[in-house]
């Protein structure tokens, strides 16, 4: 397969971006503070927005309904368009689960989320694999490699209670 | 349904088959179809602006674990169940890195309350797995024509023969916003109207506009229109077709930044650009109407202009409270015009006003103050003084030059 969907979602987080900076000059150049703007304040009227659309459609063959603009960020927008940031990196997270160990493939994805952590990434190995799948699918700025990153994703996947879907949202906080 | 962009060769399924496939598939987990993956959804398609009705399958998360089992090639069936049965699928479409998927059905088959169930099928060697809803999608907001009717009383309404008296209004209001499913424009039909209980009530009004726009460039969004309405009174004493073309555009941005977006001045947008030509044929007029309109035809060109919001001196930031300035213009241009004197004369008119508004939040003043006393304060709405300069002609009054400054206070929520 030519593509992993989590980084496609951000491939077209990326030129929805910098079309933005066409569109409007307070987009934010950094990536992640940009997925954090309001498509309310960057696309207050109806002919941004149609543009923004037009882009999406013929860019990646996007259909953007017009209840797309009413969410809070370009990330949930994104989210509108692809299958969710969480969704995915939950089934990367399953693959790599299913791939340490064959008893997840008989559990559905939702059950998955539901697991804790620590229970399921149970060896400093799978969590470094884990670690590096990751690196090679999410830009820096969300998932940065640098310095003590790679102990502080350990810590993020060992923290007692913590379920994989609330992993997830700690990655992306 | 319009054309999907991208639509492969998944065209027209065979739901028959499908539904053998599906009984004879093996349950997979990982082929789940969790909530937020299946959305059903309205939106226009371009260049065309045609809406279509599509239902949206996320498989992100399906071909992630694809790729362990390399199942992905294959998973290439859907079978769609609408309130329990199989519906034939008019075209499947897929986004370019083909993560999401969209459906499209015979015009009537998604209709508001129906509830939906697809399953996806998948080949691993000779095996079809399949997968499914876990609950099924009920239809909203599918209903193509949208209306409202409403009922008021207007107390002295002035009336055509120039007394007033108490009146009741029937105000209706309906649309069609998209007649032809397949066409290279979107086609549109609208309605409005106000009947009067008073047949001579100047304000009774009913407007009919067929229309057509789409977005020909590929490249940038640039809508164009044409347009015919037909306007009367409810006695049909003044009826008139005003037919028109129009554009309307904004501008790349980004090449600008150096120029208008700095420390000195912020202008984060482009202007909207509104152009259009309008034709009109007063079919029938009373006496009124053609004492003020002599000609019975009248051709106009129009363009509007507006640029917001540009703030000045706001150093490194950008905020509500920024001394701002605001543009607008229009113009007219309305050939063989006829003076009093019955000379035929071309009028080119224009109309331009800036706005300066200067950020008072520390007035706080209690019109622009929300909830009770004790969060007044930390709810008061920040609020700007606008000095509003205008010079040109203004349409309303017959294209009368006015020169005015006005002064007001505003909320900024």
């Amino acid at each position: 397969m030519a593509h992993n969907p989590l980084s496609s979602w951000f491939a077209n987080l990326l030129e929805i971006h910098d079309h933005m900076q066409t569109l409007n000059l307070l987009t934010d150049p950094d990536l992640k503070k940009f997925a954090a703007q309001s498509p309310a304040t960057l696309l207050p009227s109806d002919l941004l927005k149609r543009n923004l659309s037009q882009f999406c459609f013929t860019q990646f063959g996007q259909h953007v309904p017009d209840t797309a603009f009413s969410v809070t960020t370009f990330s949930d927008l994104n989210d509108v368009l692809s299958p969710t940031l969480h969704l995915i990196t939950r089934a990367v997270l399953m693959g790599a689960a299913i791939e340490h160990d064959q008893k997840y493939s008989a559990m559905t994805q939702t059950a998955l989320g539901k697991q804790l952590s620590a229970a399921v990434f149970d060896t400093a190995a799978v969590r470094g694999k884990l670690f590096d799948t990751l690196d090679g699918l999410l830009p820096t700025s969300f998932f940065p490699t640098d310095g003590t990153a790679s102990q502080a994703f350990d810590q993020l996947l060992t923290t007692a209670n913590r379920t994989i879907d609330q992993a997830i949202d700690a990655i992306y906080a | 349904m319009n054309t999907l962009p991208r639509t492969v060769l998944l065209a027209c399924l065979a739901t028959a088959a499908l539904q053998a496939q599906a009984h004879n598939c093996i349950h997979q987990p990982n082929l789940d179809l969790s909530a937020g993956q299946v959305k059903f959804e309205i939106a226009p398609t371009f260049p065309s602006l045609v809406p279509i009705q599509y239902l949206r399958i996320g498989l992100g998360p399906i071909k992630v674990l694809a790729t362990n089992g390399d199942w992905w090639k294959d998973i290439a069936n859907y079978e769609v169940l609408v309130d329990k049965k199989p519906v034939p699928i008019g075209a499947l479409g897929l986004t370019r890195d083909e993560d999401t998927a969209f459906l499209t059905f015979p015009p009537g088959v998604l209709t508001n309350g129906r509830k939906v169930d697809v399953r996806i099928a998948a080949m691993q060697g000779t095996q079809w797995f399949c997968g499914w809803q876990t609950t099924p999608l009920a239809i909203t907001g599918a209903a193509p024509i949208d209306g409202s009717i409403g009922a008021s009383w207007v107390p002295q309404q002035a009336l055509t023969s120039g007394a007033k008296r108490d009146v009741g209004h029937l105000d209706i209001q309906l649309e069609d916003k998209s007649l032809v499913a397949k066409s290279p424009a979107r086609i549109y039909l609208k309605g409005t109207g106000t009947i009067s209980t008073d047949g001579k009530d100047k304000s009774s009004s009913m407007v009919g506009t067929l229309g057509a726009e789409f977005a020909p460039l590929h490249t940038w969004y640039l809508p164009i229109q044409f347009e015919n309405k037909v306007t009367a009174d409810q006695i049909l004493a003044n009826v008139s077709n005003v037919s028109s073309a129009g554009m309307r555009t904004i501008f790349p941005w980004r090449w600008v930044a150096a120029l208008l977006f700095n420390n000195a001045i912020k202008a984060p947008q482009s202007p909207e650009l509104d152009l259009s030509a309008q034709f009109e044929r007063r079919i029938q007029q009373d006496a009124a109407s053609m004492k003020k309109f002599m000609d019975p035809n009248a051709f106009r060109l129009y363009s509007e202009f507006n640029w917001t919001p540009i703030h000045l001196f706001t150093g490194k930031g950008y905020s509500a409270n920024d001394l701002a300035v605001e543009f607008a213009g229009k113009g007219w241009y309305l050939p063989h015009q006829r003076n009093g004197a019955g000379r035929s004369f071309d009028r080119l008119e224009g109309l331009a006003e800036i706005s300066v508004l200067f950020p008072v939040g520390a007035l706080n003043l209690p019109i622009f103050q929300s909830g009770d006393k004790a969060s007044a304060t930390s709810t008061a709405a920040k609020q700007r003084i606008r000095f509003k300069y205008s010079l040109g002609a203004n349409e309303s009054t017959g294209f009368k030059h006015v020169s005015q400054l006005s002064i007001g206070v505003e909320a900024v929520k």
